[in-house]
C-alpha cells in the first residue's frame, strides 16, 4: 500500500501569504500605534501613567468580560447579557458592602466574603439561565441573551432603586482594587490571572477541546460522544461568572456600583473577540487574540483622545478600524475558495 | 447503445495543457480532455486525482494557471460560474443547488429573466416553460411543488432541466447517482440518452464503474493530476480501469472472510423508532453483518438506534460484556446517548463525514476527539505530547496520506478524510462497530483498505454492522446481509450464496 497515489509533497507556498504574516499583524499594529502616538505626543501619551493607568488599567474589567465572551464564542454562540449580569451581580454585592442603605440611613457593612460569594452565585445562576435557554430549550442566543440582558439590568436597577451605590470603602474592598503592587495596579494582576485561567481552560483542558469541537461542528462533536448541550451550557455559565467578576472589580475600583458602567461591555467584548479571531489562529476565537484585541482597541481610543479630533469622529475612526482589521481575513477566506 | 459518433467531428469542448497549482502543490498537470457532440465521457480517478479541480475550472469556480479551453472551436476564458453558464457549460454537483421553499418551476428558471414582464413574473408562462422542459426529458413532475420535497432523482431532473433552459451544450455530472436507488439511476440514464441524441456533450464523474461502462462512450483517467489513460469504454474492462486509476493491479478488493464466529455480542429485539419498526437480529463476535435497503427504508435508522443517535420508542437491546466480570448480557435501559453507547462498547461511524464526522481543525484534533480523557492528567488537563503521539500512531496505522497531523483535515481528499474519521472512532476499540456508508465517495484503493480494516476488527473479536447502498460491497464484505424494506427487516441472506439480484428484489419488498 505504500506505492499508492501519494499526496504531492509540494514546496512551501511562494511569496508572502496572508497566513504567514497574520501572527505579526496584531503586535505590529500595537507597536505602530504606540510609536505613532508616542512620537506626536511624547509628553502625554508616552508616559508610564498613560500607558499603564489610562490604557491597561482602564480595560481590566472589559478584559475579564471579553475573556469569558471568548468562551461562549468558541462554542459558536454569543452572550449579549454580560453587561446586565455584571450590573446585577455587582449591585447585589454592593448592597451588602455599603455603609448606608439605599434610602440613606447609616448601616453596618456586611461580610466581604459573603458579598463576593453572592456575586459569583448571581453570575453563575444568570449564566446558567442563559445557557439553559439557548442550549436545552433551543432559543436563539440573540434573542435569549438580549432579553436576559434587559431582565438582569432592570432587576439590578430595581434592587438599587436606580441609584448608584456609593460608600463601598471598607473591608479592603476598594483598597485592593485601587492599590498597586510593584507599581502596577492590582486590577491588572487580577485580570491577567483570570485571563490565564480562561486560556488554560480553552487550550489545555478536555472541556476546552470539546468547546472548540462543538463550535466547529456540533454534529461531529455529538457523534464523537461529546455531551454537546452540557458543553454549551457550561460556556454560558462560565461567562456568567466572569461577567459578575468583571462587574465586581469595576465597582470596587470606582468604589461605586453603577448599573450603567458595564453597558458598553456587551458590544466591546464581542468586537474584541472578533479582532482576536482576525489576528490569530485562522479565524477561531482564542484568548490571546481577544486580549490583544481589547488592548489594541483601547490604545487607539486613548491615542485619538489626545488629538483634537471631534469626539464623535474619534468613535467613527475606532469602529472603522475594527472593520479594517476584520476585512483582510474575510477577503482571504473568499479568495481561498476560488 | 453506441450512437453514431463522428470521430472526425470537432469536439464541443476541448481542454489543452490545463494546469492548476495550489500553493506549491500541482493538482492538475497539463491535462488534455475533449468531448464531442453527443458523447458521454467518463472522467475517472481516485480521490485527489484532480477530477474535482478540472470540473471547477470548467464550471468557472477556480481559474487555471495554464492551458486553454476551447468551445466549439474557439478559445474561451471562463472567469466565473456565471461566465460558464453563459458559455453553455452546466455542472450538476453532488449536492444539488436546489433552493428550498421555491417551486420546481422557479428552481428551473432560477436567476433567469424568463417569463417576466418588467420584473413581474408571469407564473403561467413560467410553469408551462418548466413543464415543456421536463416533458422533453420524459419526466412529469408537478412543477408547482416545493423542490426541496422532491425525491433525489426529482431534484436531479430539476437541475438538468435548469441546464437545458440555459441551453447547455456541455453537461458535467459529478457523482449524480450517489443518492439514487438503482431504479432512479436507470431513470437518469434514460434521460442521459435523450440528451445525447440532442447532441449534448456529457462529462460523467463517478466512482461506480459498473455504471460507467453502462452509460459512457469514452473515458479519461487522471492520477495525481496527470492524464494516465483514455480511450473507448468498449475496449476496456472494469479491472483495467481500476488498475489504471490506482496505478497498480487491485487483485483483491475484498479481504477473505474469516470462518469462526464467537458468541452473541448483541441481541436486538423489536427495535422501533422513526422509520424503523420491530427489527430483530443478533450479532456475533467476529461477524460482519450487512444492512441493505433502499434510501428511506430505515437501514441507517437501525444502527442509529443502536448507537444512541436516535430515540428508541420500543424494543430491547442486549449487549454482551458491558459488565466485564460476569460476561452476562446487559439490557440497555434508560437514556441511551451516543456517549453512553460508546462507553458500552458500541460505536457508530456516521454517514456524512463532512457534516457529522469532522470538525474544521487539524487532523490531530479530529483523531483525538473521542479519546480526550486519555491524554490527560486527572482526566481534565490535556498533555499535548501524549495527544500528539496518540494521533500520530493512529494516523500511521490507517496510512492517512497527508503532510502531517497538523494539517487542516478539510484540505485532505475524501478518502483520507474518511480514514481520519475511522481513526477517530476505531481509537475507542469498540466491541460493536457500526458503519453507515463507510465508503461513500471514496476511491477504489481506499475502499479496499477500509474493507481490510473492517475484517481486521472482526478477526480481533468485534462485531461489525455495515450499512450500505452498494450491494456488491455488502455481498463482498459481509457474512450475512439483513434487508430492510419500509422500516421492517424482511429477510437475512448469507452473503456467500446470495446474488445481487436476489438482494435487490428483497430491497423492493419482493420475494422469489
Amino acid at each position: 500500500m505504500t506505492d499508492m497515489a501519494t499526496v504531492p509533497q509540494g514546496r512551501p507556498a511562494r511569496g508572502i501569504s496572508f497566513e504567514r504574516v497574520r501572527p505579526f499583524l496584531g503586535p505590529g499594529a500595537l507597536v505602530a500605534m504606540v510609536v505613532f502616538f508616542g512620537s506626536i505626543y511624547p509628553d502625554t501619551f508616552l508616559t508610564k501613567t498613560n500607558l499603564v493607568e489610562n490604557i491597561l488599567q482602564q480595560v481590566t474589567a472589559l478584559a475579564i468580560v471579553a475573556a469569558v465572551q471568548t468562551v461562549v464564542m468558541v462554542v459558536g454562540e454569543f452572550d449579549l447579557s454580560v453587561g446586565g449580569l455584571a450590573a446585577l451581580a455587582a449591585g447585589f454585592a454592593a448592597t451588602i458592602l455599603n455603609t448606608a442603605t439605599i434610602d440613606g440611613d447609616p448601616k453596618q457593612p456586611g461580610s466581604l466574603l459573603l458579598a463576593v460569594f453572592l456575586c459569583v452565585v448571581v453570575g453563575l445562576v444568570g449564566g446558567a439561565v442563559c445557557g439553559t435557554l439557548v442550549s436545552y430549550l433551543g432559543v436563539l442566543a440573540f434573542i435569549a441573551t438580549l432579553a436576559m440582558n434587559e431582565v438582569f439590568k432592570n432587576f439590578a436597577r430595581f434592587r438599587v432603586q436606580g441609584k448608584p451605590v456609593y460608600g463601598l470603602v471598607q473591608n479592603n474592598f476598594v483598597a485592593v482594587a485601587q492599590g498597586k503592587t510593584w507599581a502596577v495596579p492590582n486590577t491588572i494582576y487580577i485580570s491577567a490571572a483570570i485571563a490565564l485561567v480562561v486560556w488554560f481552560l480553552l487550550d489545555r483542558t478536555t472541556l476546552g477541546r470539546k468547546m472548540y469541537a462543538v463550535g466547529g461542528n456540533i454534529d461531529a462533536a455529538r457523534y464523537s460522544g461529546i455531551n454537546v448541550r452540557f458543553v454549551k451550557w457550561a460556556a454560558f455559565a462560565i461567562c456568567g461568572v466572569g461577567a459578575a467578576l468583571g462587574g465586581l472589580m469595576q465597582s470596587a475600583y470606582n468604589a461605586t456600583a453603577n448599573t450603567t458602567a458595564p453597558e458598553p461591555w456587551m458590544l466591546k467584548s464581542i468586537a474584541a473577540v472578533f479582532l482576536g479571531m482576525a489576528l490569530m489562529r485562522n479565524g477561531r476565537p482564542n484568548l490571546p487574540g481577544t486580549i490583544l484585541g481589547v488592548i489594541l482597541f483601547r490604545t487607539l481610543e486613548n491615542g485619538l483622545n489626545k488629538t483634537d479630533i471631534n469626539n464623535y469622529v474619534q468613535d467613527v475612526i475606532n469602529w472603522g478600524a475594527v472593520i479594517v482589521a476584520v476585512l483582510p481575513p474575510a477577503i482571504a477566506r473568499i479568495r481561498e475558495n476560488r | 447503445m453506441c450512437p453514431a459518433l463522428l470521430p472526425t467531428a470537432p469536439p464541443v469542448v476541448a481542454v489543452k495543457g490545463l494546469t492548476k497549482r495550489y500553493g506549491g502543490v500541482t493538482v492538475l498537470d497539463h491535462v488534455d480532455l475533449s468531448v464531442r457532440w453527443g458523447e458521454v465521457r467518463a472522467l475517472l480517478g481516485e480521490n485527489g486525482a484532480g477530477k474535482s479541480t478540472l470540473i471547477k475550472v470548467l464550471s468557472g469556480v477556480v481559474r487555471s494557471d495554464d492551458g486553454t479551453v476551447t468551445l466549439n472551436g474557439s478559445d474561451v476564458e471562463i472567469h466565473s460560474a456565471h461566465a460558464a453558464q453563459d458559455l453553455g457549460i452546466a455542472t450538476l454537483h453532488q449536492e444539488l443547488a436546489i433552493v428550498p421553499g421555491l417551486s420546481v418551476a422557479e428552481n428551473i428558471f432560477l436567476g433567469q429573466r424568463k417569463a417576466q414582464t418588467f420584473g413581474v413574473v408571469r407564473w403561467g408562462a413560467l410553469r408551462r416553460g418548466a413543464e415543456l422542459l421536463l416533458d422533453s426529458l420524459g419526466q412529469s413532475l408537478d412543477v408547482r411543488q416545493d423542490a426541496s420535497l422532491l425525491s433525489p432523482v426529482g431534484k436531479t431532473m430539476t437541475a438538468i432541466a435548469r441546464a437545458l433552459s440555459r441551453d447547455a451544450k456541455v453537461l458535467i455530472l459529478d457523482e449524480p447517482t450517489a443518492a439514487l436507488t438503482d431504479q432512479e439511476t436507470a431513470q437518469l440514464f434514460a434521460v442521459m440518452r435523450r440528451l445525447k441524441d440532442r447532441g449534448v456533450a456529457i462529462i460523467y464523474v463517478s466512482h461506480r464503474l459498473e455504471e460507467v461502462v453502462q452509460v459512457c462512450d469514452t473515458y479519461t483517467v487522471l492520477r495525481n493530476g496527470q492524464k494516465v489513460g483514455e480511450g473507448d469504454i468498449a475496449d476496456v474492462t472494469i479491472p483495467d480501469l481500476i488498475t489504471t486509476m490506482a496505478g497498480r493491479p487491485v487483485s483483491t478488493i475484498f479481504p477473505a472472510r474469516e470462518g469462526t464466529h464467537g458468541g452473541v455480542l448483541l441481541r436486538a429485539v423489536g427495535l422501533t423508532g422513526r422509520r424503523c419498526r420491530d427489527v430483530s437480529f443478533e450479532l456475533r463476535e467476529g461477524e460482519v453483518l450487512g444492512i441493505a435497503g433502499l434510501a428511506g427504508s430505515g437501514r441507517s435508522e437501525v444502527v442509529r438506534l443502536l448507537a444512541g443517535a436516535q430515540h428508541r420508542r420500543g424494543g430491547s437491546i442486549e449487549v454482551q460484556g458491558v459488565d466485564e466480570a460476569s460476561r452476562a448480557p446487559v439490557s440497555i435501559a434508560g437514556r441511551h446517548t451516543i456517549g453512553r453507547a460508546q462507553r458500552r462498547g458500541i460505536t457508530l461511524v456516521p454517514q456524512e463525514r463532512r457534516t457529522d464526522g469532522l470538525v474544521p481543525d487539524t487532523i490531530e484534533r479530529n483523531i483525538n476527539l473521542t479519546t480526550l480523557g486519555r491524554h490527560t492528567l486527572g482526566r481534565v488537563v490535556m498533555v499535548p505530547r501524549r495527544a500528539r503521539e496518540h494521533a500520530q500512531q493512529r494516523h500511521t496505522d490507517l496510512a492517512v496520506r497527508s503532510r502531517g497531523i497538523g494539517q487542516p483535515v478539510l484540505r485532505l481528499s475524501g478518502g483520507n478524510q474518511q480514514k481520519v474519521v475511522l481513526a477517530k472512532f476505531l481509537a475507542l476499540s469498540p466491541r460493536i462497530l457500526l458503519l453507515d456508508e463507510p465508503t461513500r465517495g471514496v476511491d477504489v484503493g481506499t475502499k479496499s483498505e477500509i474493507y481490510h480494516l473492517v475484517r481486521e476488527r472482526a478477526a480481533q473479536g468485534a462485531g461489525v454492522v455495515v450499512v450500505s447502498s452498494e450491494l456488491p460491497e455488502l455481498l463482498g464484505l459481509c457474512d450475512r446481509v439483513l434487508v430492510m424494506h419500509e422500516g421492517r427487516a424482511v429477510g437475512t441472506f448469507d452473503a456467500a450464496t446470495t446474488t445481487e439480484d436476489e438482494l435487490l428484489h428483497a430491497c423492493y419488498g419482493r420475494t422469489r
